[in-house]
């Protein structure tokens, strides 16, 4: 189900009713739990077998960890296989197939192709990680695990953050599922404008926005000018897209007395690749960072050798979550190989240029460096990418087809006029009190006139 | 001590119950505020929209003259109407002589069911000299797929063909797939009706910005720039595809349902067009790009293909499939599903001929 569409104001309007009404939080807690796989399994029902499935194994496995704490290391392999498993036959598998039949056929060998047509299921990497989170935390001695069976499938399969994050970690997640919740007039007020800031962001600017994007990175050949001009509007687009459907789950769970986590925090203002990736989806850097990047040694290593292959392994890891494609590794080296620069130059960690100008320097680098990788991440091939950077027409500002590129920067930066708007007010709107009113008046006017007749999928959706 | 030091307490909870009070009061009236606003701000631009005029969709009908000035002067024998495909695929000239009939292609890129219906309807059947055979040309699902291509810029195709009243298009095209709140917010709410007027509006004046610093371009220049880059021709192939076939897969959840999709379709009205007005109607599946690199077809359109196949003999309507034609390959192909203008276009127009043949003649024993 669409967050976009009308079944789901349907669905979220008499969850509400139906959710505060029961009363008792085990009560709750069903009626949750029913609902987040009608939510899942609305369009395709059987991917609600595979979430299930994931949720027994890792209940088991976290139970028998509690219970026989010898085997503990043998129980969280079996929880990594079951998972990373599913991930790989749904997510992976026609990729490295593919692969392997063209190296295959390097080596002279003559191999055909075994593809698996499926459709990938949605959100399947976040949840994924999500109770991974819970079976490593338990291996750790992190986390008890936990013998209430609803509450535990509530915590993997939870509506508002199962399809698109934000991962949340059970030490954080799973108390307030245990805990009853009572009715809570702040949270049900501030439910609300992060509800229309989400729909503007998702309806308004990214649906609008991905109209440019998507014809010029279909295009042939594009002008360096115009894939320049795109890309800066693919920028917008993939930020509005993700923060807007983690505005609307944050929305959508307080309305129901939960508290989902931030994901995102200005990321365009980094100033530095770590700094980036501190306010660029959070919950799943922050995951990346603990459960791979620490493991890995990557805190503690000095040597230049063994912290560049750590990084290597980590952002590559990283960018083949996004997605079973070339184009998505390179995207997460690329990232890596930022990350690994920055910090041999010293600039790495918590790393702050002294004065305005260098700050504004430094700032001007990490944005062109980031919206690099977003050509590498939306391109359809790397092929194209060379086509398009060494092969087609260069700076053609002055051509008469360079209007089409004006006409797209314009536009994206009408559709960011709210964006900044919403900048603004957070930083200084509490110094006018009716400010975020008129705000949230002018966006649900907006979401009205400006949203798109055709629904569009979030972009993270495919991830 | 211990009094002093509980009143102090006491005081301290009052103070952040208090506190409390004051922010919660403060967001409630911050929600008020905003709900009044909300109302105030729509209520004025509703009574600037005026109200809603009561039509489903707000097409200008003016029936280009382009259309009948070519029936009229050419007098065709046959008409293929269809979209890019025949455009690119079907040398109208070459076909001709091969069948020996005077033909002519009425076509646009983009053109679906709904415009080959008022092209049928409003073009074709009031010509002078009506054509003795029409066929239609079309992919997969799209015969029964009414709403397709009838949004946004393809709406010039619809007022382009559209005549004054057109009951069955608001119909099919529009109220059937349009869903209820929409559908009762454009009848009802005048701001709402006029929301793609609005954006349409703001695009323009942007382009009109963009066309200023170009030697003075208008909005129409900067228009037909947009056009000429993203032109066909200009696309990848496998991206342009995928996003067709995304677009179809958007344009209606049921679309492989035959049985459920036919009633709501264009189809019977236009074979029962053809067969009040004696005009032989063949129906043509064009081989997608898809079929011929072997690739398989999305799950439920061969299902899709045999009841429309049956529906069709059981209305003695002529239909001719292309989809599997072995001698139509991937390098007969330019962009997409278009085939290329040099190889393809010519190998397919003479199987065409070949296969159209039989039917033609059929029309000239009744002739005589």
């Amino acid at each position: 189900m669409l967050f976009t569409s009308y079944p789901y104001i349907i669905f979220l309007t008499t969850l509400f009713f139906l959710y505060w009404l029961s009363g008792k939080k085990t009560l709750q807690n069903i009626i949750l739990l029913v609902a987040s796989y009608i939510f899942y399994g609305y369009i395709h029902p059987w991917f609600c077998i595979l979430i299930a499935v994931s949720t027994i194994v890792d209940y088991i496995c976290g139970l028998s960890m509690g219970r026989f704490p010898q085997h503990k290391k043998a129980l969280l392999v079996i929880s990594l296989i079951s998972n990373l498993g599913m991930l790989g036959v749904f997510k992976y598998f026609n990729f490295f197939a593919a692969n392997f039949q063209a190296l295959a056929v390097n080596l002279g060998l003559d191999l055909h192709p075994i593809t698996f047509q499926v459709y990938l299921p949605v959100g399947i990497s976040f949840y994924t990680f999500q109770t991974l989170s819970y079976t490593i935390d338990i291996y750790k001695g992190q986390l008890e695990p936990r013998k209430n069976f609803i509450d535990f499938a509530l915590f993997v399969s939870f509506f508002a953050q199962l399809v698109a994050g934000p991962i949340e970690r059970a030490r954080r997640f799973l108390p307030q599922i245990e805990n009853p919740r009572r009715w809570n007039w702040d949270m049900f007020v501030s439910a609300w404008p992060l509800l229309i800031r989400g729909f503007l962001k998702k309806m308004v600017i990214a649906d609008n926005v991905a109209v440019f994007v998507d014809k010029v990175y279909m295009l042939y050949q594009p002008s360096l000018f115009l894939l320049f001009a795109a890309t800066a509007a693919f920028a917008v687009q993939i930020y509005m897209d993700f923060s807007g459907y983690t505005d609307i789950a944050r929305g959508s769970a307080r309305l129901l007395g939960f508290d989902l986590s931030e994901n995102f925090k200005s990321p365009y203002l980094a100033i530095s690749p770590s700094d980036f990736w501190r306010r660029w989806h959070i919950s799943f850097s922050s995951w990346i960072r603990d459960y791979l990047y620490i493991p890995l040694g990557g805190s503690r290593t000095q040597g230049t050798y063994h912290f560049f292959s750590i990084m290597f392994v980590t952002m590559g890891l990283a960018g083949l979550w996004h997605g079973a494609d070339w184009h998505f590794i390179w995207w997460g080296l690329y990232h890596g190989t930022l990350v690994f620069i920055y910090h041999r130059l010293g600039k790495g960690g918590h790393w702050q240029p002294v004065g305005k100008r260098k700050t504004f320097f430094a700032w001007a680098v990490m944005l062109t460096l980031t919206l690099t990788g977003w050509m590498l991440f939306r391109a359809s091939s790397m092929e194209w990418l060379y086509r398009a950077f060494f092969e087609g027409p260069r700076f053609d500002l002055l051509h008469p087809r360079g209007v089409v590129g004006v006409y797209i920067l314009m536009m994206t930066a009408i559709y960011c006029i709210p964006l900044v708007v919403l900048f603004l007010l957070d930083r200084y709107g509490h110094k006018i009190p009716l400010a975020h009113s008129i705000f949230c008046a002018l966006a649900i006017l907006m979401i009205i006139i400006f949203s798109r007749d055709n629904q569009q999928d979030f972009i993270y959706f495919q991830f | 001590m211990s009094q002093r030091r509980r009143k102090k307490q006491k005081k301290k909870t009052s103070a952040s119950v208090t506190q409390t009070d004051h922010f919660f009061r403060r967001r409630v009236a911050h929600c008020i505020v905003s709900l009044l606003l909300v109302f105030i701000v729509i209520a004025a631009l509703t009574v600037i929209a005026g109200p809603p005029s009561g039509r489903v969709i707000d097409y200008n009908p003016s029936i280009d003259e382009w259309y009948p000035s070519v029936m009229e002067k050419t007098k065709p024998d046959v008409v293929l109407l269809g979209n890019s495909l025949i455009g690119e695929g079907v040398d109208e000239q070459l076909l001709a002589r091969q069948i020996n009939q005077r033909t002519v292609k009425l076509w646009k890129g983009g053109w679906a069911s709904a415009v080959w219906y008022l092209t049928f309807k409003n073009v074709v059947i009031p010509a002078s000299s009506p054509p003795k055979t029409v066929a239609i040309f079309f992919r997969d699902h799209f015969l029964t797929d009414p709403a397709y291509r009838t949004q946004a810029s393809y709406m010039t195709y619809i007022d382009d063909l559209a005549g004054p009243e057109e009951p069955m298009l608001e119909r099919l095209a529009y109220l059937n797939g349009m869903d209820k709140t929409t559908y009762w917010l454009n009848q009802h709410w005048g701001l709402f009706e006029k929301r793609n007027d609005i954006k349409h509006d703001v695009e323009s004046t942007v382009k009109s910005w963009a066309g200023s610093l170009y030697n003075h371009q208008n909005a129409q220049a900067v228009d037909r720039s947009i056009k000429k880059l993203f032109k066909v021709n200009n696309m990848l192939t496998h991206e342009l595809a995928n996003a067709q076939m995304k677009s179809e897969m958007v344009s209606n959840a049921d679309l492989y349902d035959f049985n459920k999709s036919l009633p709501l379709s264009f189809l019977p009205h236009i074979v029962q067009m053809a067969r009040d007005n004696d005009i032989q109607i063949i129906f043509i599946r064009m081989q997608r790009r898809r079929d011929a690199e072997g690739q398989s077809t999305p799950d439920g359109l061969d299902d899709y293909m045999r009841e429309l196949k049956s529906w069709f003999e059981a209305q003695n309507v002529a239909f001719i499939d292309f989809s599997n034609e072995p001698r139509l390959k991937p390098e007969h192909y330019d962009n997409g599903d278009h085939l290329n203008r040099s190889e393809g276009r010519r190998l397919f127009t003479t199987l065409l001929a070949k296969k159209l043949q039989p039917y033609l003649q059929e029309t000239a024993h009744t002739d005589q």
